[in-house]
């Protein structure tokens, strides 16, 4: 028991820094440069992109013995949208300011590399159970990406926090920090400190 | 003065080798090498060296900034030099990190970089930017690429651009008139230690500074052209180094003298953006300014003479440099024609910059296609 | 293959006035030593075999090694003396194999003649057969061809002459200034070696334009021979470039004249081929030049062959000053390891450089008025008539290239050397061959001229070693093409 919750556990947590789909593997760069220039974005695109990794990695795991290979990226492709319609139609029922903002995004998942990704090389072959601990262990490392990059790019680029003002008036905003080069910039930042703490093996 | 020099060196030596701070060493290595030539004597054939060392280069290109510099203070007070100063201090101390953290030797170029970024910014830039501009274009412009010599794009632009995309409205939307008389050597633009010149970007509105937009803002937004003579000599307003035609010209032909920059870029560059201005002037007058006014105006003289010489960043062969220069003549007066911005050079220099190894490559494989069967 | 046989004369650099470069034309002579040793392989030539023993008593212009069945020429003793013992010594990884002759009697220079030389109207039989027995045969990057073997090229191949009086190296040999007073034997000589190769034409005399005997020689040269004059620029009296610029044959990258059927010779070099047949000398006196900052005089010596280095030298020197000593000129000369090394019959100039290890105070603001300089930061680059000062120091410290493009400025086969060396850095030697790298001559330039301090002809010669061992590229020029090909 314990040595299964242990491997739970390390299926959970290798997402965050060491196999972190963003920092590590540089995926899902589209999004990522597209939306964490505030707080809430981030957050809402990180809950969002989660929720469907992990259905995404039940249902493909679920089905695993049933789909053909030779059409099995179709199939995901068809689940991930299926999830992707379900967040979207959500964001703009509840969420309304936010689905404008971050509008397109939020169907392009549908194209983010991280989840075709843990479908095909994790659910297709795994149990459910870990399968919905990978998902949500890669869906964690991407959250997390995203809200360490909108940590530094929207008080430099607004001067705010989640929408609050937290750097006083006196604070010329970046305007680089708003549009996605400046995202770049701090992703760069990121992935040498990580690469620099946690050399990569060779 | 020498033996003291060297006595301080040596004491500095050894107590560093006894306190934590020793991965400073760099920093004392530097100043050791800048005092006292090394001792390295060369070890296989060819046993003879020429005189000329990196050292000797950039500083060369300091001083041909420093008549630009000059003019900068004198035009727009002592404030210039604050500017200049933070720059230094600020690139210098981001450079001597990256020495130490990497343990290596720190490099001269550096003292290039951070002269030539403040004479590109507006006299009354907050003082603040002016670090934030220097620490961001070292850090991404070359520190990140590997340190000197192997920048992709001239550290002193890319500090700029980030300024300029960053904080639009200070660098663009406020100039200053330059001072009358003997201008800046006795005054003092602007209030140096108040808070507000210090953090925020509103103007500093004290003393003889007197809002004025640059010839080419004036242009684009009214179409009227400053008077030639103004330009030539630099009583009009614009950024710090830029404004003087004939200083930069004195620079610049000491560069050229010295065979530090090489004649094709700024020949070319010049060269083309006047038979390009030219044609389109003729074509649409409106838009597209006389080619005198043009040339004199704006960064174009400080951009082809110390900027699109930089040697790491522009192509290295001489086909590659007449190319080069050509290209950046024709994008400059595009850009100040029909874009939305009043200035051209420096986007077209570092746009260009991504083109240098490309090109270099066609040259050389043009030039030596007979190896290539 | 890359042709820059015409810009080539435009490139290259002038050293210009360089301190202990100046030489007047008078020669002397240095005083025999009491010992000399005699190296069994001197010049192009595999080692002879030894003809003497332990106490045999020696003439000069003696025969002491001969091996006719190899690639080689004889070697003659140069002092009259008895043979002390053999002794081998290393040059570079090879032993060689020495003949130490101890000298009996006083100052003599009478020598034991050639048989059959006296004077220049010879058949080309003769003179072949008197240029081998005086040893003549070995001079020249690649020997002199003969009806022995003596040359990687055959006499019936022999296309052209070309006579190298250039040296634009710095302190080498200052060839132009052995022509004063020796015209006619100079126009006897090469009049030898064109019987000799069957030439009358395709002969071209390669001189400094600034030299006086200019005028001189070309009114004694006759209509079939060229003369030439160029520039003093380094490298144009490298005998590949020498080659190219007279006779606008290309040389093969990395190879030699004499595979496009070239002789090149030095004027010293023609000189003694009349020494030889008209007076029956031996190679036994060799002229050296002494050149450098190092030396107190720089001068002309005629030195016998196997004369000890230390003895040429002996109270010339420059007091209190570390010293490097070169065989050959200051860019492509080979250091001295030992002292009581001898002086070979193919060395032409001996050179002294300082080894300033001094730490010069604000060296790179200096003015620069003695700076040796190909950069225009000096005043030295506006003053051309100044003094330059010639040392081993690097005056500066290694940074990275920055791509001034100094070297390919500099560089007479308008390569690009900076790109070969971080290349070869990279493990991409492949690549450079992509970009010409085996058409440097190795002239090293690149690495005198560059502001960063790079070693570039150092790391272009490890890429072509790295190729060479990986079977990529490899030319093998003389004697070791002559051993690939199962010669010698």
């Amino acid at each position: 028991m314990a040595e299964a919750t242990e491997k739970g556990f390390r299926l959970l947590t290798r997402g965050l820094i060491k196999d972190n789909p963003t920092f590590r593997m540089v995926l899902g760069i589209c999004s990522t440069l597209a939306v964490s220039n505030r707080m809430t974005n981030s957050l809402a695109m990180s809950l969002g992109t989660t929720f469907v990794i992990v259905s995404s990695s039940l249902s493909v795991s679920l089905l695993r013995n049933y789909i053909p290979k030779r059409v099995r990226m179709a199939v995901y492709t068809v689940i991930i949208a299926t999830f992707v319609v379900c967040v979207d139609l959500y964001l703009k029922a509840f969420y309304p300011l936010i689905s404008k903002q971050i509008g397109p995004y939020v169907g392009l998942i549908i194209t983010n590399c991280i989840i075709m990704g843990r479908c095909e090389s994790f659910a297709s072959g795994n149990k459910p159970g870990p399968s919905i601990l990978d998902g949500l262990g890669v869906g964690m490392g991407y959250s997390f990406s995203l809200i360490l990059i909108s940590a530094i790019r929207e008080p430099l680029g607004f001067g705010t926090m989640m929408g609050y003002q937290v750097l006083g008036s006196w604070w010329t905003p970046w305007i680089l920090m708003v549009m996605p080069p400046g995202a770049f910039l701090v992703l760069g930042l990121y992935i040498w400190v990580l690469r620099t703490i946690y050399p990569e093996k060779k | 003065m020498k033996g003291l020099i060297r006595k301080s060196l040596d004491l500095c030596y050894g107590w560093l080798e006894k306190s934590p701070l020793k991965p400073l060493k760099p920093l004392l290595n530097a100043a050791d090498g800048f005092f006292f030539r090394g001792a390295e004597v060369t070890e296989a054939a060819p046993h003879l060296r020429d005189g000329i060392n990196l050292k000797r280069m950039f500083i060369f290109v300091v001083f041909a900034a420093m008549p630009s510099a000059l003019a900068g203070i004198y035009l727009f007070g002592w404030r210039a030099l604050w500017v200049i100063l933070i720059s230094y201090v600020v690139g210098l101390g981001l450079e001597v990190v990256f020495a130490a953290v990497r343990k290596e030797e720190i490099s001269e170029g550096a003292f290039v970089t951070c002269i030539l970024f403040p004479l590109t910014l507006p006299p009354n830039i907050p003082l603040w930017m002016v670090g934030v501009g220097i620490f961001m274009g070292i850090l991404f412009g070359k520190e990140v690429f590997g340190g000197t010599g192997h920048n992709i794009f001239n550290p002193a632009l890319v500090s700029r651009i980030f300024l300029y995309i960053c904080f639009p409205a200070v660098m663009t939307g406020n100039w200053i008139r330059p001072m009358e008389g003997w201008g800046g050597f006795i005054k003092y633009s602007g209030d140096l230690l108040s808070g507000e010149t210090l953090i925020s970007a509103s103007l500093p509105q004290a003393g003889d500074a007197v809002t004025a937009a640059t010839p080419l803002t004036d242009f684009k937004a009214t179409g009227e052209l400053a008077p030639l003579w103004d330009l030539f000599w630099g009583n009009v307003s614009g950024s710090l180094g830029e404004t003087s035609a004939i200083l930069i010209l004195l620079g610049g032909l000491f560069l050229i003298i010295t065979r530090i920059a090489d004649w094709r870029i700024p020949l070319s560059y010049i060269g083309s953006f006047v038979i390009f201005a030219f044609i389109f002037h003729g074509i649409n007058p409106e838009k597209f300014a006389p080619v005198g006014f043009q040339l004199l105006s704006g960064g174009l003289l400080f951009g082809a003479f110390f900027m699109a010489t930089d040697p790491v960043s522009g192509p290295f062969t001489k086909g590659g440099r007449w190319f080069f220069g050509i290209i950046c003549g024709l994008l400059t007066v595009l850009i100040r024609g029909v874009s939305g911005y009043a200035e051209g050079v420096m986007f077209a220099i570092l746009f260009m910059n991504i083109f240098s190894s490309l090109i270099d490559e066609l040259v050389l494989s043009y030039r030596y296609k007979e190896f290539r069967r | 293959m890359f042709s820059a046989s015409k810009s080539m004369v435009k490139r290259g650099y002038n050293f210009g006035n360089l301190q202990g470069a100046n030489f007047s034309g008078t020669v002397e002579t240095l005083p025999l030593p009491d010992k000399v040793i005699i190296p069994l392989k001197q010049g192009f030539s595999a080692e002879t075999q030894c003809l003497v023993k332990k106490g045999d008593k020696v003439r000069r212009g003696q025969i002491i090694g001969r091996d006719d069945h190899t690639y080689s020429s004889p070697v003659h003793a140069s002092i009259n003396g008895v043979v002390e013992h053999f002794e081998t010594f290393m040059e570079g990884h090879e032993p060689h194999f020495g003949v130490v002759i101890r000298r009996e009697h006083g100052d003599e220079r009478g020598f034991a003649p050639i048989p059959g030389a006296g004077s220049p109207d010879k058949t080309r039989e003769d003179i072949s057969e008197i240029l081998y027995l005086a040893g003549v045969t070995a001079l020249g990057s690649t020997g002199i061809p003969s009806f022995h073997h003596t040359s990687d090229i055959d006499l019936k191949d022999v296309k052209a002459l070309v006579v190298n009086g250039l040296s634009a190296e710095p302190f080498s040999l200052p060839r132009e200034l052995l022509l004063s007073g020796k015209i006619k034997e100079f126009t006897t000589g090469l009049h030898l070696l064109m019987k000799l190769f069957d030439l009358s034409e395709n002969i071209h005399v390669a001189l400094n334009k600034e030299a006086t005997v200019v005028k001189e020689l070309g009114n004694a040269l006759k209509k079939n021979i060229t003369l030439h004059t160029f520039e003093n620029r380094y490298p144009l009296d490298m005998d590949e470039v020498v080659t190219e610029i007279t006779t606008g044959k290309k040389v093969p990258d990395g190879g030699t004249p004499s595979e496009v059927g070239v002789v090149v010779v030095g004027i010293e070099e023609i000189l003694h081929v009349y020494d030889a047949v008209v007076l029956g000398k031996p190679l036994i006196d060799k002229i050296i030049s002494l050149g450098g900052p190092g030396f107190k005089n720089n001068k002309l010596l005629i030195v016998a062959v196997g004369t000890p280095i230390e003895w040429a030298i002996l109270g010339n020197i420059e007091e209190g000053m570390e010293e490097r000593i070169l065989v050959g000129g200051a860019m492509r000369g080979k250091p001295v390891e030992i002292a009581a090394h001898p002086v070979e019959r193919h060395f032409s100039s001996l050179t002294i450089l300082e080894e300033n290890r001094e730490r010069e105070f604000l060296y790179f603001l200096k003015p620069g008025f003695s700076v040796l300089s190909y950069s225009r930061e000096f005043l030295s680059a506006f003053f051309k008539k100044t003094v330059r000062k010639a040392q081993t120091n690097i005056q500066g410290e290694s940074r990275p290239c920055i791509f001034c493009s100094y070297c390919e400025d500099i560089c007479p086969r308008r390569l690009v050397p900076h790109v070969y060396s971080k290349m070869v850095a990279f493990g991409l030697a492949e690549e450079a061959i992509k970009y010409g790298m085996e058409a440097c001559i190795e002239c090293g330039l690149c690495s005198f001229a560059c502001p960063s301090k790079i070693p570039l002809l150092e790391n272009i010669m490890k890429g072509k070693k790295e190729l060479e061992k990986r079977g990529r590229w490899s030319h093998p020029i003389g004697l070791q093409k002559l051993e690939v090909e199962g010669k010698l």
